[in-house]
């Protein structure tokens, strides 16, 4: 019975989650809300030379408090990554409906990035997470920094196209 | 015995009256799809919307036409709700799998993600069904009630996942798509919610107060299914986020933009 009771009370909220995400969707990402990424210090993080390095010089707690702090500043980046993705899906989403096909071509090509880097994210913020929990584990980001800087491509190439404004300098 | 002016009596007459206004509810909305010719864009929900009318018809003329026995009311019930579930099912995979062929990019982890979801359900949903079986009196309307629970639950479950995954992937719905998907979970999830309860109420089958209380409920939230459906369909057709959106900055070329395009293109060559 108490089971039966917790489903429906469950069951009551369903059309109030789809209402809230439809209502996030409403308001929409705004360039304002872009964050440079360093890819360089990115790739530095998930260098596992760089692992092998401080793990060979550093005592073995020491190592694992470091390689925490390392994990989360790399998963800050990608949730960063991810998050200006999905305002240039926004924008791209928009240039796509232009009457100029190749302004139309480059926009899809941006927006088939964007998901394959949220995509990316989605798959290596858990292992990154885990990383923490293990810090000896080694940890791999995918093609996270490989599709951020083609990403970042594609936005100065329908920038070309298209008026996006500061946002390839923000990148 | 039902009394003269008793709480059960007024609770008979509401729900007669909410039941018929549903009805010609789903008729108003199959009518307007018509109308609208939103049957091209919509096929499936077009079908959902003319099944819903023909068979809350026939279920209430089952009702009240004195050949028809209990036995007879039952079997139309589970016909219409059962028709009515596998058209749903079809319609949210239609939603999403039409919604994934403008984006290439996400469209194996999404049916890869979509049959996991699906998977899990049905195993959560059989779980329950093991767990705490239907406790009515009657084998058929127990045991209704519990596949019904479970096929409802399904539904909430992958029209929970297809919402959270498009507004992860950021991709965009049209207001109608969004709209059906609205009013079937408003559907899927006030059924799953009265099916728990009525699973669990040894007087399910029995004409008692609070039967009439959940039918009243189960009616009053498919009208406002229904009215949500009509809502979207009456209303002009945009795109979420904003299809009518300019250009987010006036087209000047900034200086500093220069710069950079000069060296991603560098880079290109």
């Amino acid at each position: 019975m108490t089971l039966s009771i917790i489903l429906a009370m469950l069951a009551v909220t369903v059309p109030f989650i789809i209402i809230r995400v439809a209502k996030k969707r409403v308001i929409a990402p705004q360039i304002g809300h872009i964050r440079s990424v360093d890819l360089r210090a990115f790739r530095n993080l998930m260098d596992p030379e760089e692992e092998e390095y401080l793990r060979l010089r550093l005592p073995p707690a020491e190592f694992r408090r470091i390689q925490r702090e390392r994990l989360r500043a790399a998963v800050e980046y990608i949730q960063c990554a991810a998050s200006n993705a999905a305002v240039l899906m926004h924008l791209a989403e928009t240039a796509r409906r232009s009457s100029d096909p190749a302004t139309a071509q480059a926009a899809v090509q941006l927006i088939d990035n964007a998901i394959r880097l949220r995509t990316y994210a989605f798959r290596a913020i858990p292992k990154l997470y885990l990383g923490m929990i293990f810090p000896g584990r080694r940890i791999s980001s995918g093609r996270v920094a490989e599709s951020y800087e083609l990403m970042t491509r594609q936005v100065v190439l329908l920038g070309l196209q298209y008026p996006l404004g500061e946002i390839s300098a923000s990148l | 015995m039902i009394q003269r002016g008793s709480l059960m009596l007024s609770l008979t007459h509401i729900w007669r009256i909410v039941w018929v206004t549903r009805v010609t509810l789903s008729l108003v909305l199959f009518l307007v799809i018509i109308r609208r010719r939103a049957y091209r864009q919509f096929a499936l929900f077009s079908i959902h919307s003319g099944w819903l009318a023909l068979a809350g018809a026939g279920v209430l003329a089952v009702d009240y036409l004195p050949r028809f026995n209990g036995y007879h009311y039952f079997a139309a019930v589970a016909i219409s709700n059962g028709v009515e579930a596998i058209l749903a099912f079809m319609l949210i995979y239609q939603m999403f799998t039409q919604r994934l062929s403008q984006y290439p990019a996400v469209r194996e982890l999404g049916n890869s993600a979509f049959r996991a979801t699906t998977l899990l359900l049905l195993a959560a949903a059989l779980a329950l069904a093991w767990l705490s079986p239907g406790l009515g009196a009657r084998y058929w309307t127990s045991t209704y009630a519990v596949i019904d629970r479970t096929v409802r639950l399904l539904q909430c479950g992958q029209l929970l996942f297809l919402v959270l995954f498009f507004r992860y992937f950021r991709l965009s719905w049209r207001s109608r798509a969004f709209g059906i998907a609205l009013g079937l979970g408003i559907f899927s999830s006030s059924s799953l919610a009265i099916n728990a309860i009525r699973s669990q109420s040894a007087a399910s089958h029995t004409l008692t107060s609070s039967w009439y209380l959940l039918s009243l409920a189960s009616d009053i939230t498919s009208m406002t299914a229904i009215s949500v459906w009509l809502a979207y369909c009456l209303a002009p057709e945009r795109v979420l986020p904003e299809d009518t959106e300019k250009p987010p900055i006036d087209p000047g070329l900034p200086d500093h933009d220069l710069e950079t395009w000069n060296r991603e293109l560098q880079r290109l060559i």
